[in-house]
């Protein structure tokens, strides 16, 4: 008998979300959608039972062809709660060769790092015999295992949303996001970032080439420069308004910073820690159980991008951008000549911040105030304090974790222009914190070597 | 190693601004054109290349600028704006000593537009009155031209937006170091376009008070009312009345 497969009325809303666009020109497109997820979940388990879809996880770039589920199972072989992806064959391989690159010699079984096993079916429609004399099989899901810690809990949502609930309301306690970010990133840091070197931009390991620091980054640089008219109105708008409050000083447009790092990367690169990591870390790709008013036992998956060879500030700065750039538009309100400004001091006082912490080795252990953006603050700080310890003392680098911090936040925030879901306002976010980033690298780097970088504006 | 921003090309024009001379403002043009041609996202480049412009006492040109300006960039801080609107203000003017009214008043009509947008984007004082006093000028220019129901319409305007903008208290939010001047010297010239002659006196007093000495503060309050605001009356048939009626005098150090 078939698998019984049944979603849950939060699935279909997030299903139903998703498929808004398609329903504009194919009425079926949420059936559809759920008719193929039923489809491939029956292939992926077919021992019967019910394979229960409690809800839908959405990367920030959803693809059509592919789905990231929490599914609860009640076949007897394979009850409880699992994470599964579905989706094409090859993107399954390449997460899955990541993860065989990258798992832990003897990992079995982890709370943080959810151990991945792949599915396999027969191809439909193809009988023929294969070496071994069986039937050809396809890879058609990724079972993200043991989520077991998320039965029994009040609610089980991404760490994304714990951190902006969080930062608005208090609700999870931020010190509770904040022992989830130390629970993550010491288990990653353990598992994965341990298997790390410094690659030195006088002696580098492989040649530079920007894909070095980011695959996509001469496609976000093209994409700012070009004929885009949302391209040219967020760049012109941070440099005028930035300009006109007198704060122009704090922000140096990341494009340009970007284009000096690859004209003069022995000039501008700073040592960067590269090895092991996931490659693709931020809040969504994270889920954690809440219970009460806190959240706990953070369960990582998506590993589309782990590899041995990636940055591991990559790990840190896509988190904190990705958090702020949807935090800030709920902050900081008004026009975009008010919007610039108030960006860009939070910026700056965060930097110096991080700055006096990280010189005087000590990180506040609360929030120093209760509104929202004191606790924004608060939370960015904790995620660079795992930065600090990953990046920095873990490795013997406490004094040069917090210049290539900067540095990969300015190149990361690039990123955004070519995310279309994401509003004008978010892109003008994310442009400005990687344009005070990289003002502030330049800083930091002109006074701990004034003869390698220019002196701030 | 330096990463060039286009506050470089800024720094390096900014000495035509204490010299003034036809070389420095000539070297400042050239160095403002290349400029906005590497950044072209930098606003204050335009801005500035504006003001060249009409240092050089190019106004076409720098109009020519302000349109490009205003097509290429969505948002426009109030004081570029303002400054837009004075530039079509001087070059109104200069057409009215030409003896071209029908000319000026088109130009007064563009500085009126910019002030507008300026007052609708930040509801501040400054663009408030520069607009009113241009409908204000068009009112006069409109009885000139023998439009006299128009004029009549204009300056009804006016005293209705004046009236209101006077009861406004955002408006009259003080944001900067000298808002003080600002501030007062725009109440004294609300008053005026209501016909409020002691009431005006009282607010240029306190604006003159605030300057304190400043010879700069002076010079445009009665600029404004000596070039802009008496020929306007005179064209709608009225005087101003009490001491503002001799600018000179008024605002002497």
């Amino acid at each position: 008998m078939a698998t019984l497969v049944i979603f849950s009325l939060a699935a279909r809303r997030k299903l139903r979300q998703r498929t808004t666009r398609a329903s504009a020109t194919n009425p079926n497109a949420l059936q559809n959608n759920m008719d193929e997820i039923k489809a491939k979940l029956q292939r992926v388990f077919p021992d019967g039972g019910a394979a229960i879809v409690q809800d839908v996880y959405f990367s920030y770039r959803p693809r059509d062809d592919e789905f990231i589920l929490l599914v609860e199972l009640t076949n007897s072989d394979e009850e409880g709660l699992s994470v599964i992806k579905l989706g094409p064959a090859d993107r399954l391989q390449k997460e899955l060769d990541g993860w065989h690159c990258c798992r832990p010699h003897g990992l079995r079984h982890d709370l943080v790092l959810t151990t991945l096993e792949p599915r396999y079916a027969p191809v439909i429609g193809d009988d023929t015999e294969t070496v071994g004399g069986g039937k050809s099989k396809e890879l058609i899901a990724l079972l993200y295992a043991d989520a077991e810690q998320f039965i029994g809990v009040d609610q089980t949502l991404s760490l994304e949303t714990a951190l902006l609930e969080s930062m608005r309301l208090g609700v999870p306690t931020p010190e509770s996001v904040a022992d989830v970010l130390f629970s993550l990133y010491e288990r990653l840091g353990l598992l994965l970032y341990r298997n790390s070197y410094t690659d030195d931009p006088l002696r580098p390991e492989i040649p530079f080439a920007p894909a070095r620091l980011d695959r996509r980054l001469c496609e976000n640089l093209a994409a700012w420069g070009g004929a885009s008219r949302s391209a040219f109105d967020t760049r012109a708008d941070a440099n005028c308004a930035a300009f006109d409050a007198g704060l122009i000083a704090h922000f140096l447009p990341p494009d340009r910073f970007a284009k000096a790092v690859i004209q003069s990367p022995q000039n501008c690169l700073p040592r960067l820690l590269r090895g092991y990591a996931h490659g693709d870390l931020h809040g969504r790709n994270v889920l954690v159980g809440r219970v009460a008013d806190r959240v706990l036992w953070p369960a990582v998956f998506d590993y589309g991008d782990m590899g041995t060879d990636n940055l591991i500030g990559w790990d840190f700065v896509k988190m904190e951008t990705e958090f702020k750039l949807r935090a800030y538009p709920t902050l900081f309100t008004g026009k975009q000549q008010q919007f610039v400004p108030q960006v860009i001091r939070f910026e700056v006082d965060l930097h110096k911040l991080t700055e006096d912490c990280r010189d005087a080795d000590r990180w506040p252990s609360t929030p120093v105030g209760t509104t929202p953006q004191e606790r924004l603050q608060w939370l960015v700080l904790m995620i660079r304090q795992q930065a600090g310890r990953q990046l920095g003392s873990a490795c013997n680098r406490s004094r040069e974790w917090l210049a290539e911090y900067y540095f990969l936040l300015a190149i990361y925030g690039l990123n955004d222009v070519r995310f279309e879901n994401l509003t004008d306002i978010q892109k003008l976010a994310g442009y400005l914190s990687a344009g005070c980033a990289a003002a502030r690298y330049q800083w930091d780097r002109n006074r701990q070597d004034p003869g390698a970088i220019g002196v701030m504006a | 190693m330096k990463i060039p921003t286009f506050v470089d090309v800024l720094d390096k024009t900014k000495a035509w601004r204490d010299s003034n001379t036809p070389e420095a403002l000539e070297e400042a043009r050239k160095l403002l054109e290349a400029g906005v041609a590497e950044y072209d996202d930098a606003l204050p480049l335009g801005d500035e290349l504006v003001l060249v412009f009409k240092g050089q006492g190019k106004l076409d040109e720098a109009i020519e600028w302000l349109v490009r300006l205003e097509q290429r960039f969505k948002h426009i801080g109030e004081e570029t704006l303002c400054r837009w609107g004075g530039i079509y203000k001087l070059r109104a003017k200069q057409k009215m000593e030409k003896g071209s009214p029908g000319a000026a008043e088109l130009d007064y009509r563009e500085s009126e537009r910019y002030y507008a947008r300026a007052y609708e984007e930040y509801h501040t004082f400054y663009p408030r009155i520069n607009e009113l006093t241009m409908h204000f000028v068009r009112a006069g220019l409109a009885k000139e031209l023998r439009r006299e129901k128009e004029a009549a319409i204009l300056l009804r305007d006016v005293h209705a937006r004046a009236e209101a903008m006077l009861d406004d208290p955002i408006v009259w939010e003080q944001r900067k170091r000298d808002d003080a001047v600002w501030t007062a010297a725009s109440r004294g010239e609300a008053c005026l376009l209501l016909g409020r002659w002691v009431d005006a006196s009282a607010n240029y007093s306190e604006a003159i008070l605030a300057a304190n000495g400043k010879k700069f503060y002076h010079d445009c309050m009665r600029d404004q009312i000596r070039d802009e605001l008496i020929p306007a009356f005179a064209r709608l048939s009225l005087v101003i009345e009490g001491p503002l009626a001799d600018p000179e005098n008024f605002f002497a150090l």
